[in-house]
């Protein structure tokens, strides 16, 4: 991308010059600006290969090691097993299924909540700038508040004999001797909850630069409020839902703490993540571990990729 | 809600994590346990087993006058308010700095994290660390951790206050490490069944369970929860049906992990926890009876000012484990760590950590009858204080499994408690 910015300013104003001589010292501009552009590439790139590329060839390698000879407990010898990767696949097929499942049932839900107060917040209280700045503290306020309090909050505000649970009880969602903890109903709520800012603020940041104007015209021209949403609103709003949804569903599809049993989950909620921590943790399995990990960075991709090529990536954010 | 928030242990946990200072020396040997020790991991030489033999790092404790001592949770006398009194009562009398971190949870992703410093025989960030029986077991195979220095802890020697029954003599505990060598006992860990006793008779009728077989009575469904720990789980069904521990064979296993999956499938047990299980303890009754840890529901109604929960020794036999003291080779602080455990030694200091609510088994001799002195029902407590006959008819020790064993084990294990198999 930077490379693209810097030639393509130097190409621009090449163009504009006429000479020969101009065009010569373009050219040495434009290698001039390249090797700046190099230059300062270097630090980046350094950081990707240090921090990205040399722990996922790592990763990858470590997928394809197979157990030594002793068989005993996390020993395993370089190898180009890639039976690794099937055996993974079939192994935690229910839990890659699940992964995903919970991921989009928390990314729907994420969204179906986050637009209204988004909306809420960009276009409805825009008119008095402190309200929305306060709404907007609201929304972020209790995510000051550790990742993994939070959880063990819900587990002790849903957990049998609270009010909560209670009214969860009575309005029939949960039976009178039931409980709602481990569950995978459980798991889903707490990523959604968890997950909601990554939802709103990139809602919230599109929804505030919609033209009201544009809504107005909508309506003088006798579109009903739902027409007006769905063909005006919504459309200018996609970017926000596209990178919204994103930076939800690929955690989501990764979280390991929503679902744990010390959590929110049991052993019927297991995810992939919980897999891979069981793994690498406690059986010391690393090629699964690590083969899991791939699977589960390449399934992302592929996902992505195919609903990013569908939604458009203009104005992604 | 029927209890505070507050006691939750996970949340104990997740607060000292978000409250704990970042040093460099928190950063390398503990945050790093997500992502650094996952590439570390990868990076070490593969095999597992060590070929080099390690030496002890040169000890500094006399320049140095600290010592970092990673620990389980509920094992140390004001946990809660971090108060600590019994390690600065110690800092006070021998000016060493104690470090003491409630870092581990399980032995085996506790092993996972300073595994590598293991193997290069570095410094793991703990100069002492206290693990169960067989992960010591594995240490002491591996040539992970130092032979002790018995001048600086005169009071672990058999002849002073270590209890004959933990010597490691061959049939005592202790015995993958004979003549205490390389390790100490921290303290003594009861498994039995536990039960919430006003819940328990509402739904069962019952007083109380006798058996493994009233876990899976149909009235408990849902309200049974059991330990992660698989050698006490299994162990303790294993035995109910009639299978000694000591020598159980593959098959033995397998058919009672059959026996375990069948409950969990079939959401009899609710859940499979670690040291969290002790919340859902509760007088809600999101847990009513399982197989528990009998320390903590002691504990637990020390804490809570009742007797509600109650712990049941079975006639067919209890699992007994030990967590215990080791020095890692790469420790430059050793003689330090072993002044700390010199001090914990003494039966006073063991006494004083019974009353303040640590109820596990203390392995030093004179303890019990300090404790009697002063808290009589404490000190008579069988399942704080065994007697010759408790240990010997009702307290078992699971075998030791090959490395072989221990892999293929430890992952059908994994898999039925977390839904895979």
């Amino acid at each position: 991308m930077a490379i693209a910015g810097f030639s393509g300013g130097t190409a621009k104003g090449s163009s504009k010059r006429n000479s020969k001589g101009a065009s010569k010292s373009a050219l040495k501009g434009d290698r001039k600006g390249a090797i700046v552009a190099g230059i300062l590439l270097i630090p980046g790139l350094l950081y990707l290969a240090l921090f990205f590329l040399t722990p996922l060839v790592q990763l990858v390698v470590t997928a394809l090691e197979s157990p030594d000879a002793s068989g005993a407990i996390g020993a395993y010898v370089y190898d180009f097993n890639v039976q690794n990767f099937a055996d993974v696949a079939v192994k935690y097929s229910l839990q890659i299924f699940r992964s995903f499942g919970y991921a989009f049932l928390a990314t729907i839900f994420a969204l179906l909540i986050s637009y209204p107060l988004a909306y809420f917040v960009g276009v409805k209280v825009r008119r008095w700038p402190l309200l929305q700045r306060m709404t907007l503290v609201l929304v972020i306020a209790p995510f000051f508040i550790s990742f993994l309090l939070r959880t063990v909050a819900w587990k002790q505000l849903l957990s049998v004999g609270s009010p909560l649970l209670g009214v969860l009880q009575n309005i029939g969602l949960v039976p009178h001797d039931g409980y709602f903890i481990g569950t995978p109903a459980a798991v889903v709520f707490g990523l959604t909850y968890n997950f909601i800012p990554f939802m709103t603020l990139p809602l919230f940041t599109t929804l505030e630069r919609l033209d009201g104007r544009l809504i107005e015209a909508g309506a003088d021209l006798y579109a009903n409020p739902f027409k007006v949403f769905t063909k005006i609103t919504l459309p200018l709003s996609m970017p926000g839902v596209v990178s919204g949804t994103l930076l939800t569903f690929i955690p989501i599809a990764g979280d390991y703490v929503n679902a744990s049993r010390d959590f929110l989950g049991s052993s019927d909620t297991s995810m992939i993540g919980n897999m891979v921590d069981q793994d690498f943790l406690s059986n010391q399995n690393y090629p699964y571990a690590s083969a899991l990990s791939v699977l589960l960075m390449a399934t992302i991709l592929i996902l992505v990729s195919i609903y990013v090529r569908r939604a458009g990536t203009e104005e992604l954010l | 809600m029927s209890k505070s928030f507050s006691e939750d242990p996970m949340f104990q946990q997740a607060l000292a994590f978000a409250k704990s200072p970042v040093t460099r020396r928190t950063v390398l040997a503990g945050a790093g346990a997500t992502s650094i020790a996952a590439f570390l991991a990868a990076c070490a030489k593969p095999g597992g087993s060590n070929t080099k033999t390690l030496t002890p790092a040169t000890d500094v404790s006399a320049t140095e006058k600290v010592v970092t001592w990673d620990n389980w949770p509920y094992y140390i006398d004001g946990e809660s308010d971090q108060s600590f009194p019994t390690i600065k009562a110690f800092e006070a009398q021998t000016g060493i700095k104690v470090t003491y971190n409630i870092n581990v949870d399980d032995n085996n992703s506790y092993f996972a994290r300073v595994k590598n410093q293991l193997m290069a025989g570095k410094d793991t960030g703990a100069d002492t660390m206290c693990l169960t029986d067989w992960m010591i077991a594995r240490l002491i195979d591996n040539g992970y951790v130092q032979a002790l220095d018995y001048t600086n802890i005169p009071n672990a020697l058999p002849t002073a206050n270590l209890d004959p029954a933990f010597d490691g003599a061959a049939g005592h505990f202790g015995d993958f490490d004979p003549g205490r060598k390389f390790s100490l006992p921290w303290k003594g860990i009861i498994a039995a069944i536990g039960y919430h006793k006003v819940n328990y008779k509402k739904l069962t009728g019952k007083d109380a369970p006798t058996s493994v077989a009233d876990l899976w009575a149909p009235e408990l469904k849902g309200k049974v929860e059991v330990l992660s720990e698989m050698r006490d789980t299994l162990g303790i069904m294993m035995m109910a049906d009639g299978i000694d521990i000591a020598k159980f064979t593959s098959d033995d296993f397998y058919n009672t992990l059959d026996k375990l999956k069948a409950q969990v499938v079939g959401k009899q047990i609710r859940n499979v926890k670690g040291n969290s299980y002790i919340d859902d303890f509760n007088d809600a009754g999101d847990a009513v009876a399982g197989i528990i840890w009998a320390g903590d529901l002691i504990g637990k109604n020390i804490e809570v000012g009742n007797d509600n929960l109650g712990v049941v020794l079975l006639d067919s036999g209890s699992t007994f484990a030990c967590d215990n003291f080791v020095i890692p080779m790469g420790s430059p602080h050793a003689a330090n760590a072993e002044k700390i455990m010199n001090y914990y030694f003494e039966p006073a200091v063991a006494a004083k950590l019974a009353l303040a609510g640590v109820n596990y088994v203390p392995p030093v001799k004179g303890t019990k009858e300090l404790v009697i002195s002063q808290n009589p029902s404490l000190g008579n407590n069988e399942l704080m204080f065994p007697s010759a006959d408790t240990y010997k008819n009702k307290l078992h020790n699971f075998r030791p499994l090959t490395p072989k064993e221990d892999n293929e084990f430890s992952t059908a294990w994994s898999d039925v408690i977390s839904g895979v198999a």
